[in-house]
């Protein structure tokens, strides 16, 4: 494992970055027009809405946890995109360059991108609708880290999905995040749902963040179990998701989609 | 060759010698003895290059194979003191007689050469019942242009891309100098480069930005001189700030080139490096990667349907038809040996009539 060839990973999507507004825009732009809907729909249902309940702290913070999953998981697979757009596989991995250098790139590069978000995020909910992160504690440290893990694990998951069917298959990693909403809890207790919905839900680990963020701001303590549960379950997913990475990867390198990979190679 | 020169004053009793030069990689090959009968051996390229003429050309004999360990000759004292001297260990002391019958005492290199920069054994790639690369062996040695030809779908960018470690073989081995490419990927490709006209750089990074990536990717210290140096050499100093995808094709090229040696590569794979270059353009790169193989003893892999191209940059070529190595020679040579006049006949008799060639 090379610092400097990681370092190269970041500095290309520096690059891209930086001289780009149109990249940068959306690191923040969409998260900040949901914080805005959701904070008016939730002062709405804080003021017509007959039960004790704070919606802006259930609803509201529960969108910002949720988009920052979605940023994560976004900043890994578009530090990806730009290597399928601009065809740079052959020149990445005819380098020093290995698998575990060029993820862990990614990760990176998300990690700032995803950061960016958050900070808007928090900012706009805070300024407009005085939500304040604080409300959950100690356990907001806990909430970001499994959703940290999960959104990685799901970027992987995703640039595998892309490299093994080819780059037309984006169109089914964009709206993942969307899938999985119903069933991780959200904005509702796993409790609403059908049997073998939480069934579901009960292997993702953003619902267990949900759950003990719903107690929390309700007063209550977050169950420490749950929560380990979930971060349990996030790194299982991380493991899980990198070990298919590289099968991918291997057998990409086994049948020349590495070397050849375009739209018109493999879709 | 030779790699080092071997020289004394040549008093009977008082022998002073040394050796200077490249000091070679250790070798696994054990030092037998020297060849007392090649001692006499005239060398006149050696002669012509160095005015030396009362020399000897030394050779030793290893357990698997014997080579020139160094040439001996007279020199005066002052050019004595101003060489690099030292005599290490693993150099061996030998008697020998020299040009005009002096004799003289010669500390000569005792081990044997590096392996070969690229080192391919029984080499195949399968795509299910497809045979794409079919058992082929053959080397590239340090400061040796081989031409890799063929007609389209012979093999030759699936067997580039098996030595980029991008296309993974069905069997054989792939060695980069000592490097065992399926074992440690990337400790072999550090010192490993491409250009290929097939994949373009980022179009999205300025010509420097791309450089800097790739340097670091590539780990080369000092980078920033180092892109000013590839920047200044393939004429690319006014487009460092310009978007690599706003150049001609040409200008892309030699962005893609510069990239290909700014790790100063001891292997270098270059897929049709000229195909997008006007005459005077693939000239001078042509010129340039002579130059480049020169100073840094590089091993290039070259593939070009330029047959002009090949005759006048390729120290050897080898000839890939339906996956196999038809042939292996000196391009200026082979034409001739197989009745033909040009390179370029060999190449379309290799293209329609393979078997009329095959085991030749």
């Amino acid at each position: 494992m090379r610092p400097h060839r990681i370092a190269a990973i970041v500095v290309r999507q520096y690059y891209l970055l930086s001289g780009s507004p149109a990249r940068i825009v959306p690191l923040f732009a969409w998260v900040a027009i949901d914080v805005v809907l959701w904070g008016f729909i939730t002062r709405f249902l804080d003021r017509v809405s007959a039960a004790r309940l704070d919606f802006v702290a259930t609803l509201l913070g529960a969108v910002l946890l949720w988009d920052y999953l979605t940023r994560v998981m976004h900043g890994v697979t578009m530090a990806f995109f730009e290597d399928v757009w601009s065809r740079n596989f052959l020149n990445y991995f005819a380098t020093p360059l290995t698998i575990a250098e060029y993820v862990i790139g990614l990760v990176t590069t998300s990690i700032a991108t995803s950061l960016v978000g958050l900070l808007v995020m928090i900012a706009v909910a805070h300024a407009a609708f005085g939500l304040s992160l604080a409300v959950y504690g100690a356990a907001l440290a806990g909430f970001l880290a499994i959703l940290f893990v999960f959104g990685i694990a799901l970027g992987i998951l995703g640039t595998a999905i892309v490299l093994r069917l080819g780059p037309a298959a984006e169109w089914l990693i964009w709206p993942i995040p969307a899938l999985l909403t119903p069933f991780a809890a959200v904005f509702y207790p796993l409790s609403t749902l059908p049997g073998w919905m939480q069934a579901i839900g009960r292997a993702l680990p953003p619902s267990y963040v949900f759950e003990a963020a719903r107690a929390v701001a309700q007063g209550s303590r977050p169950s420490l179990t749950d929560l380990a549960t979930g971060g349990a379950l996030a790194v299982t997913g991380l493991i899980g998701a990198g070990w298919l990475f590289t099968r991918v990867y291997r057998r990409a390198a086994r049948t020349g989609l590495l070397a050849r990979y375009s739209a018109e190679s493999v879709s | 060759m030779p790699l080092l020169f071997s020289y004394g004053t040549l008093r009977e009793e008082d022998v002073q010698l040394s050796t200077f030069g490249r000091r070679l990689k250790g070798h696994p090959d054990e030092l037998v003895g020297f060849e007392q009968s090649s001692l006499r051996v005239e060398d006149p390229a050696f002669v012509a290059a160095s005015g030396k003429s009362d020399h000897a050309v030394v050779k030793f004999t290893g357990r698997n194979e014997s080579r020139v360990a160094g040439t001996a000759f007279e020199v005066s004292h002052e050019e004595l003191l101003k060489a690099d001297r030292y005599e290490p260990a693993g150099y061996k002391r030998v008697s020998t007689t020299l040009a005009s019958g002096k004799q003289a005492w010669v500390y000569a290199d005792a081990r044997l050469p590096p392996p070969p920069v690229l080192a391919i054994r029984e080499l195949c790639k399968s795509y299910r019942e497809t045979v794409a690369v079919d058992c082929i062996s053959f080397e590239v040695r340090e400061n040796e242009i081989v031409g890799l030809l063929g007609p389209n779908g012979a093999g030759k960018t699936t067997t580039i891309n098996m030595v980029l470690g991008v296309l993974e073989p069905t069997s054989g081995s792939i060695r980069i100098g000592a490097v065992d490419l399926r074992r440690q990927r990337s400790r072999a490709l550090e010192r490993t480069n491409f250009a290929a006209v097939y994949t373009p750089l980022p179009g999205n990074l300025t010509v420097v930005e791309n450089l800097r990536v790739f340097g670091l990717l590539y780990g080369v210290r000092d980078l920033r001189l180092r892109i000013d140096e590839v920047l200044g050499q393939f004429d690319l100093v006014r487009f460092r700030d310009a978007k690599l995808g706003v150049l001609s094709s040409g200008e892309q090229t030699r962005v893609a080139l510069a990239k290909a040696m700014l790790n100063r590569p001891h292997l270098l794979l270059l897929d049709e490096p000229t195909a997008s270059l006007d005459p005077a353009s693939a000239r001078d790169v042509r010129n340039r990667i002579r130059t480049m193989v020169r100073e840094t003893q590089a091993g290039v892999l070259w593939t070009s349907h330029n047959m002009q191209e090949v005759q006048e940059v390729c120290d050897r070529v080898l000839f890939l038809s339906r996956g196999r190595v038809l042939l292996d020679g000196d391009p200026r040579v082979l034409p001739g040996q197989h009745g033909k006049a040009t390179l370029e006949d060999l190449f379309i008799a290799v293209a329609r009539e393979p078997l009329s060639l095959e085991g030749a």
